[in-house]
């Protein structure tokens, strides 16, 4: 557990200071949403690793929160136009309005509200698991006629999978609060699911070089 | 929904090319836009360029066109005359992430 968790917070917070960078530079809001967005994920990682059980539970479950806000945020900024604005909105209202209302609500760990909280977060990252695993299919079919890269489709793949890792990881906290699971069973189930997040997102957001290479080149069609 | 320009001019193209109905041209144009994995509001002329060189044959000898070679020359001259208009492309998406990976 101690070495998923290292691994995770130590990959978050490049990839913090990676995209809020790239955020001065182009001033566009993706990048930006995506460095909090990891920022609040490393936090909330670190957190409930090294302090939950030292009084500052609320501040790992405000992190826990705010990186389902951003990442609703993040899922937006790309993915909302014209014919899914409305109902992108919608989503967000939703989920802020719950997070809102759950957060002010409070409510001790294992209790009606704090499950609440948690499954509205995890309600977040399966929007964005669903909403990337669209976009990556039909990335794949513009790939088919030689309008996407190959690396285009898996990464929206790869990020929609980081983005369902998380929504299980939450998933089985709530399973194992709702069900009375030893706290230490619970970390143990959540284990790979960091990882596969990590890894996935990392292939997502910063490919390395040679896959990029091998990956991100026009296709070749044969015209039918 | 609106339409891009360049969608309506291939429709219509279509339309008047095999003597179909406007829904029939419209859904066949809309079909072969799905199988490219692109949408009839935002498609672009060199999206919609890919669609007819690798997609649309098919579809319109699965609908038994006849001179197929001759009808596809149609709705390429018909896209030659389109501008985009306000048509954004379909990539959208994969440019935030381009951005992140050129960094």
């Amino acid at each position: 557990m101690w070495l998923t968790g290292f691994f995770f917070v130590a990959t978050t917070a490049v990839a913090a200071v990676r995209f809020l960078g790239l955020a001065r530079r182009t001033r566009r809001r993706p990048e930006f949403y995506l460095g909090l967005l990891a920022l609040c994920l490393g936090t909330s990682a670190t957190l409930s690793v090294l302090a939950d059980d030292a009084g500052i539970r609320v501040v790992s479950t405000s992190a826990a929160v705010a990186a389902s806000g951003l990442n609703a945020l993040f899922v937006s900024s790309i993915f909302a136009d014209r014919r899914t604005r409305r109902t992108v909105l919608a989503i967000l209202a939703a989920l802020a309005l719950s997070l809102a209302a759950t957060y002010l609500l409070g409510g001790p760990r294992g209790s009606f509200v704090s499950n609440a909280r948690l499954t509205t977060c995890s309600l977040g990252f399966l929007w964005g698991a669903w909403a990337f695993a669209t976009h990556g299919l039909r990335a794949r079919k513009r790939h088919a006629i030689g309008l996407a890269t190959r690396l285009e489709w898996i990464a929206f793949a790869c990020f929609g999978l980081a983005q369902l890792a998380i929504f299980v990881s939450f998933g089985i906290r709530v399973y194992g609060d709702l069900t009375g699971l030893a706290a230490a069973t619970i970390h143990l189930l959540q284990i790979p699911f960091p990882m596969i997040a990590t890894v996935s997102a990392w292939i997502a957001l910063a490919p390395p070089a040679w896959l990029r290479r091998r990956l991100d080149r026009a296709p070749e069609v044969s015209v039918a | 929904m609106s339409e891009s320009a360049v969608f309506t001019a291939v429709a219509e193209a279509l339309e008047a090319g095999t003597g179909w109905s406007r829904i029939e041209a419209r859904g066949t144009v809309r079909i072969a836009l799905k199988a490219g994995g692109l949408a009839p509001d935002s498609v672009t002329r060199s999206e919609m360029t890919a669609v007819l060189d690798r997609l649309m044959r098919d579809e319109l000898e699965a609908r038994g066109v006849g001179d197929v070679d001759a009808l596809l020359g149609a709705l390429s001259k018909a896209l030659a005359e389109t501008a985009d208009g306000n048509a954004t492309g379909s990539a959208d998406a994969g440019d935030s992430f381009r951005r992140l990976w050129d960094r």
